[in-house]
């Protein structure tokens, strides 16, 4: 069965890669650069604690203005990917199957169409929950030069999480939450259009968000 | 007495509480080896039949059985070929067969392979750059290779030129020759049918017409041209009438047409009848045993057989 679901669902598992990829690669050239005038805050004596240097107070500023954009950028932007990635991933797990009626030829082979469902929203949703930790990893990383440089504070309430495991287990949620949701959707209203039962699951995510 | 494949006992199907029967009173057996045709109009209840013998679809009521269980439990024993061929287009041809390959423990590589080669599709070409007759065959191969008793094909011949309906009739008859599968196989093709198909179903409204072996139907049954008002010459009444009191003997009418200042009727005779003078009888063709059938008007909606043959008398 796994081998089905490879075959069947590779071209977009290499897309997830590729986004996880991107989105990952963006978040540690940005924690490099942050990290680099971290050191020069903290060679001038101006890091959150030892503010002991003459003009730290307009360092932190110009530090706050360059990295402003990753609040929004990051934080709501990497989660709400993520849940729009899920979500167009889990809707057509079984809708597009039924819309191409190949899941007459599915159900007709000689495994039962329950293990069918069930290996098939397992595996992709393992897969999509190894995407979310992964970006959730990038995430933390990042945490630490932008609170380092005051930037983040009370502004980033997901970079609260001082472990691993809270902020990528965090998204694995999510993910989870919107595979099965859009999936179990597309099943129970079959005919319904593909991309609002997408929209729908990723309303539910993102209002579980706010 | 022969073990029956599909067993289907007072079979019917209700798309919804309240909603229309898509099949009601089906009962019907196919014995290993044997190769039916499934003919009826659009909304008959073919495709209602064929999901139900799948197990695609639950009884609503009476029972079906395939090789003594129900078809949920038969998976590996059957294959169903849906209409349309539905294949994941962007898989390439080699794909498909590999899901059959892992999804099926009875999997047969050497006759899929075999198969493909032989037809000439390249087990690399996409499904989506397929004609609709390659389709059709791979279909056909990932269900043949899965080696099943019984065969479930839905209009396999819809969408396929008269060439390719030719060729994929020959290799479908060619790969159950010799495999004893048996073959429920849904068609409004009538014509080809005839030379491959052992059994004739016929569906009309949801419920079976007529069911039986072609060259039994045909022989039990008369084409009858005879002038306008027939067939109440009294040369063509009932041959026998029992004493106790059941249907009389001899003939029915199935359905009637006026053309060119004769009726022609397609009769179904109980005993060897002779037609009355100025009265043509013949065995009839597959064709006109079918729409004969298919012309049939059915006591539960249409008029009685009285009315039929009041119809039939009337003036054109």
């Amino acid at each position: 069965m796994s081998w089905v679901i490879w075959r069947q669902h590779r071209a977009q598992a290499a897309w997830v890669l590729l986004l996880v990829t991107a989105l990952c690669g963006l978040m540690l050239w940005v924690r490099a650069h942050a990290t680099a005038d971290v050191a020069v805050l903290r060679a001038a004596g101006c890091l959150l604690g030892d503010l002991s240097g003459s003009g730290c107070q307009a360092s932190l500023d110009d530090f706050a203005v360059r990295y402003n954009f990753t609040i929004p950028a990051f934080e709501l932007g990497v989660p709400l990917i993520l849940a729009v990635t899920a979500a167009l991933v889990g809707a057509p797990l079984v809708a597009r199957e039924v819309e191409q009626r190949t899941h007459l030829v599915a159900w007709t082979q000689s495994v039962t169409r329950q293990r069918w469902y069930r290996s098939k929203v397992a595996t992709v949703g393992a897969g999509l929950s190894l995407a979310g930790l992964i970006a959730g990893t990038g995430t933390y990383l990042l945490q630490g030069p932008l609170s380092d440089g005051g930037v983040t504070s009370s502004r980033w309430p997901w970079f609260f999480s001082t472990a691993l495991a809270p902020a990528g287990l965090t998204a694995e949620a999510w993910h989870l939450f919107a595979v099965f949701a859009a999936a179990i959707f597309s099943v129970i209203v079959n005919t319904f259009p593909l991309l609002t039962a997408s929209l729908l699951a990723v309303g539910v995510v993102v209002l579980r968000n706010c | 007495m022969t073990a029956q494949v599909l067993d289907c006992v007072g079979m019917g199907h209700r798309y919804s509480r309240r909603g229309p029967w898509g099949l009601r009173d089906c009962t019907l057996m196919v014995p290993a080896g044997r190769v039916v045709a499934l003919i009826g109009p659009n909304g008959a209840g073919k495709t209602t039949l064929l999901h139900l013998a799948a197990g695609l679809l639950p009884a609503t009521e009476g029972s079906v059985r395939v090789a003594g269980a129900r078809p949920a439990r038969r998976l590996e024993r059957i294959g169903f070929a849906p209409q349309g061929a539905p294949l994941w287009p962007h898989l390439r041809v080699r794909d498909v067969l590999g899901i059959g390959a892992h999804l099926n423990p009875r999997w047969d590589a050497t006759l899929a392979s075999d198969r493909i080669a032989k037809l000439g599709i390249a087990p690399r070409a996409r499904v989506s750059t397929l004609s609709g007759g390659q389709r059709a065959q791979v279909a056909l191969t990932l269900v043949l290779a899965k080696r099943p008793e019984l065969l479930l094909l839905d209009e396999p011949l819809a969408n396929l030129d008269p060439i390719a309906r030719r060729a994929f009739l020959a290799s479908m008859f060619e790969a159950c020759t010799h495999s004893g599968v048996a073959v429920l196989f849904s068609s409004h093709v009538v014509a080809e049918l005839e030379r491959i198909c052992d059994d004739l179903v016929v569906l009309a409204d949801g419920r079976v017409r007529l069911a039986g072996d072609i060259d039994r139907l045909r022989r039990t049954h008369r084409v009858i041209t005879g002038p306008v008002g027939w067939p109440t010459t009294t040369a063509t009444q009932p041959a026998t009438v029992p004493n106790d009191g059941s249907q009389a003997r001899g003939w029915q009418v199935i359905s009637a047409r006026q053309a060119a200042g004769r009726t022609t009727a397609l009769v179904r005779i109980d005993t060897h009848l002779l037609a009355g003078p100025g009265l043509d009888a013949a065995e009839p063709t597959f064709d006109e045993l079918v729409l004969g059938y298919l012309d049939q008007h059915h006591p539960d909606q249409e008029p009685s057989q009285q009315d039929l043959r009041s119809q039939v008398e009337a003036p054109a």
